[in-house]
C-alpha cells in the first residue's frame, strides 16, 4: 500500500446483532489531503460506516465488523476509540453530544489534558479557540450554543489531538444558511491545514464543488460517481418534471390563525409587533436564521408561551409537529398511533382505516414501530396521521426540512400541498423554498415578519432532487 | 420554565470558592434535616424550612443571579402551588382532615428540599462527582453519573418539547403517553454519549481542595438553621 493513503477500507462488512449486513464488502481509498463527499439515502449505512470509522460500532452498538480498515497503513479494526480518535476523528450528526463538561473551555481542557498532559493543555486549547473563532464562546454552556456554533465547537474539540483525518456525519443537520456558510469556511480552513476530509451528507447542493471526489453509498457498497454524466442526465430529467402545486389562493377558506401586534421576549425582546393571518388551505413558510424567534413564534401560537403584548387567535384544532420528530410518537406502531389519534377525537374505525390507507399509499408499513422509521419517513407519517385522523384546521411544523434528503423534502412538499389544512412551517434555510409554490414566504428578522422571495429558481431545486435520485439510486 | 430550570441545574464557577466538603455537606445536611423534621417534628418546623429556604435562595442567587433564580424555580413553585391548591380545595370541601398549617408546612418543606438539591447540582461539578465515586472504587457508577448529568439540560428541553407536542396531539388526553418518546430519547442519547465517553474518555477526576476558610460561613449558617429546629 502506498504511504500516500490516509484511509483504506477493504472488503468491509458490518451488521447489527442478528440483522442483515448493512455494509457488504465495501472498498474505499482516501488519499492524504483529499476531501471526499459520500452521498447515500437514509438508511444506506452512512452512520454505521461512521461508527466503524470512530471505533464505537462494536463496543457500543454490538456491530459485527469484518474485513480491513487501515488508517495511515495501520490496521484500525479493534483499536480503542480514544486511541483511534488521535488519528481519525468523527464529528457526529448531533454536535451537542461531544461535550462532557458544561463549559466549553473546561471541556476542551479536560480532553487536551488527557492527550498532551497538563504542561501543554492550556497552549493547545488557546490555539484551538483562536483558530476556530471560538474565544467568545469559551465560557458558554455547550447546550446554549446555536447549531452552527456547536458544530464549530465540536470540530474544534475533534482537532485538539491534531488527527490526520476528519470525518463529518451529516454536518448540515440543524444548520441554518449562515451555519452552512460557516461550515464551508471551516472546510476550507481544514483543507489549508492539510487535513484529509470525509463528509457524509445528503444535502450536498452548496458543497459539492468543494470536494475532490464524490462517492455514492448504496446497497452496502461504495462507488465513485461520474459527476459529469450524472449532471447531464439530471438536467435532462429536470426539464421533464412538474412541480407540486399548493391549492390556489382563490379557494382559501376562513381565517384560522390571527396574530395581532404580538410582542414577546425572554431576557430581551424576540418578537416585536408581529402580525400574521392564515386561512384554511393556505401555506406559509417562515424563514429565519437560528435564534431569530421562529420556534418562539410557534410556541406562542400553541399557547405554550403567552405574549407580552398583542393577541394570538387560533380557530379550531391544530397539530404541532416538533423538530425533534421522534418526540411526536407515543405508540408502538403507526397503526396504534392512528387508533389512539382517532380515539382522542372521537373518530371510529373509518377514521383509522382512512389513516392506514394513506400510510400504505405512501409506502409506510402501519405495523412498523415509529422508532424504526427514517427521519424523512417520520415527518411524512406525522403529517399523514395528523391530516387523516384529526383533520386539523392548522398544522404547525417546526423545521420539517432539517435532516431530510432532497427527495424526502420534495415528497413532503407534495404531501403538504395535498392537505386542505392551513400550514405554517419554519425553516432556517432558503434552500428549496422555491419548491413551495403558492406558499407565502415570510422572513423573520429583527423581531418582525416581512414578505420574502425564494433565493433559487425552482428548476435548480428540481435539478438537485434529480441528481440526488441518480446518486443515491432512488427508483422513479 | 423548563429551560430556565435546566440552566439552574449546572455547575457554577462561583461555587469553587468553597471547599468540596462544605459544598457536599451543606445541601445534603439541609435535605436530611428537612426529611428528619418531617418525620420527627411533623408540622412544627415552619421556622426551620423558612430559614433553610432563605439560606439556599440567597446562595443560588449569589451563583446565578436573582432573575435566573426566580425564573428557574417557577416550575417547582408551580407544582407546589398546585399541590397547595388541591389541598385547600379538599379542605374546603371536607375531603381531607389535613389542616391549612400542615398544607403550608408541606409546601415549605418541598421547596426547602428542592432548593437544597439545586444547590448541590450547582456546587459539585461532574469531574468532582467522578473523583468522589472513583476514589471509592465505583468507577462504573461515576461514568453513568457523568453521562446523566451532562445531558440533563438537553433532556429537560426534550421533555418540554414532548410535553407540548403530545398535549396538542391528543387534545390534552393520554398525558402519560409522553413517557414513551422520552424513554426512547433517553436511550438514544445515552448511547450517543457513551460513544463520546469512549472517544474522549470519562471526565478526568479533579481533586479540588476539601476545605476553605470561607466554609465557616456555610457551616455557621447551617448550624443556625438546624438550631431553629429546637425552638
Amino acid at each position: 500500500m502506498s504511504s500516500n493513503v490516509a484511509v483504506e477500507l477493504e472488503d468491509l462488512w458490518a451488521r447489527y446483532s442478528g440483522g442483515e449486513w448493512v455494509l457488504k464488502g465495501l472498498n474505499l481509498i482516501v488519499h492524504k489531503g483529499e476531501s471526499v463527499l459520500v452521498v447515500g439515502a437514509t438508511g444506506s449505512g452512512k452512520t454505521t460506516l461512521a461508527r466503524v470509522l470512530n471505533g464505537t460500532a462494536g463496543p457500543i452498538y454490538g456491530v459485527e465488523v469484518k474485513g480491513s480498515y487501515k488508517v495511515n497503513g495501520v490496521e484500525a479494526l479493534g483499536l480503542d476509540p480514544f486511541s483511534l480518535g488521535l488519528k481519525i476523528h468523527v464529528v457526529s450528526q448531533n454536535p451537542y453530544i461531544h461535550f462532557l463538561n458544561f463549559i466549553l473551555e473546561d471541556d476542551y481542557r479536560d480532553y487536551a489534558r488527557k492527550v498532551y498532559g497538563e504542561r501543554f493543555e492550556k497552549q493547545v486549547v488557546e490555539k484551538t479557540l483562536t483558530r476556530f473563532n471560538l474565544r467568545e464562546l469559551r465560557n458558554c454552556y455547550f447546550f446554549n450554543l446555536s447549531g452552527g456554533q456547536a458544530r464549530r465547537a465540536a470540530t474544534g474539540k475533534a482537532l485538539i489531538p491534531d488527527p490526520e483525518v476528519l470525518v463529518f456525519d451529516e454536518p448540515f443537520m440543524w444548520l441554518d444558511d449562515k451555519g452552512v456558510d460557516e461550515f464551508l469556511d471551516m472546510l476550507h480552513l481544514l483543507k489549508r491545514l492539510g487535513k484529509t476530509i470525509i463528509v457524509f451528507e445528503h444535502r450536498f447542493n452548496r458543497v459539492i464543488r468543494f470536494f475532490d471526489k464524490v462517492f455514492a453509498l448504496r446497497n452496502g457498497r461504495i462507488e465513485e460517481a461520474d459527476l459529469t454524466a450524472l449532471f447531464r442526465t439530471a438536467a435532462r430529467k429536470t426539464l421533464r418534471t412538474t412541480l407540486a402545486q399548493q391549492s390556489d389562493r382563490g379557494g382559501l377558506g376562513e381565517v384560522v390563525l390571527k396574530l395581532e401586534n404580538v410582542s414577546f421576549g425572554y431576557n430581551e425582546p424576540v418578537l416585536n409587533n408581529t402580525s400574521l393571518e392564515l386561512r384554511r388551505g393556505e401555506g406559509v413558510a417562515i424563514i429565519g436564521l437560528n435564534g431569530t424567534g421562529k420556534t418562539t413564534l410557534l410556541k406562542l401560537i400553541t399557547g405554550y408561551l403567552k405574549p407580552w403584548k398583542g393577541r394570538v387567535d387560533v380557530k379550531g384544532r391544530f397539530i404541532y409537529i416538533p423538530q425533534l420528530i421522534h418526540l411526536f410518537y407515543t405508540e408502538g406502531s403507526l397503526r396504534e398511533e392512528a387508533v389512539r389519534l382517532c380515539e382522542s377525537y372521537g373518530g371510529g374505525e373509518a377514521c383509522v382505516q382512512e389513516a392506514l390507507k394513506a400510510l400504505l399509499k405512501e409506502g409506510l408499513n402501519p405495523d412498523k414501530p415509529p422508532s424504526k422509521l427514517s427521519h424523512g419517513q417520520m415527518v411524512k407519517a406525522a403529517v399523514l396521521l395528523a391530516s387523516r385522523t384529526v383533520k386539523p384546521d392548522l398544522i404547525l411544523l417546526d423545521e420539517p426540512f432539517s435532516g431530510l434528503t432532497y427527495v424526502d423534502r420534495f415528497n413532503l412538499v407534495r404531501l403538504l400541498s395535498e392537505t386542505p389544512s392551513a400550514k405554517l412551517l419554519t425553516t432556517s434555510s432558503r434552500e428549496f423554498t422555491s419548491l413551495l409554490n403558492n406558499w407565502r414566504l415570510m422572513v423573520l428578522e429583527n423581531g418582525g415578519l416581512k414578505p420574502a422571495k425564494a433565493l433559487e429558481k425552482p428548476l435548480n431545486a428540481v435539478f438537485s432532487i434529480e441528481l440526488a435520485k441518480l446518486l443515491i439510486g432512488v427508483e422513479e | 420554565m423548563i429551560r430556565d430550570l435546566a440552566e439552574l441545574l449546572v455547575t457554577k464557577p462561583r461555587a469553587k470558592g468553597f471547599g468540596l466538603a462544605a459544598r457536599l455537606a451543606v445541601p445534603l445536611t439541609l435535605i436530611l434535616l428537612s426529611l428528619l423534621a418531617a418525620i420527627v417534628r411533623k408540622d412544627s418546623s415552619t421556622l426551620f424550612y423558612a430559614f433553610s429556604l432563605a439560606f439556599t435562595s440567597g446562595l443560588i442567587a449569589y451563583n446565578s443571579g436573582l432573575a435566573r433564580l426566580l425564573k428557574g424555580v417557577q416550575l417547582i413553585l408551580l407544582f407546589i402551588l398546585l399541590g397547595l391548591l388541591i389541598n385547600v380545595l379538599a379542605l374546603a370541601t371536607g375531603l381531607t382532615p389535613i389542616s391549612i398549617e400542615n398544607v403550608l408546612t408541606g409546601a415549605l418543606r418541598l421547596s426547602a428540599i428542592a432548593f437544597a438539591a439545586i444547590l448541590l447540582f450547582q456546587w459539585v461539578g461532574i469531574e468532582e462527582w467522578v473523583y468522589l465515586f472513583s476514589s471509592t472504587g465505583a468507577d462504573g457508577f461515576a461514568k453513568i453519573l457523568a453521562l446523566s448529568m451532562i445531558q440533563l439540560p438537553l433532556t429537560l428541553r426534550a421533555f418540554s418539547e414532548a410535553l407540548l407536542s403530545v398535549r396538542i396531539k391528543y387534545g390534552g388526553k393520554y398525558f402519560t403517553r409522553i413517557l414513551n418518546p422520552l424513554l426512547l430519547h433517553a436511550m438514544s442519547t445515552a448511547r450517543s454519549v457513551s460513544e463520546t465517553l469512549l472517544i474522549y474518555g470519562t471526565p478526568a477526576p479533579v481533586k479540588t481542595r476539601l476545605l476553605s476558610g470561607r466554609d465557616i460561613l456555610l457551616y455557621a449558617g447551617v448550624s443556625a438553621i438546624a438550631l431553629s429546629l429546637l425552638v
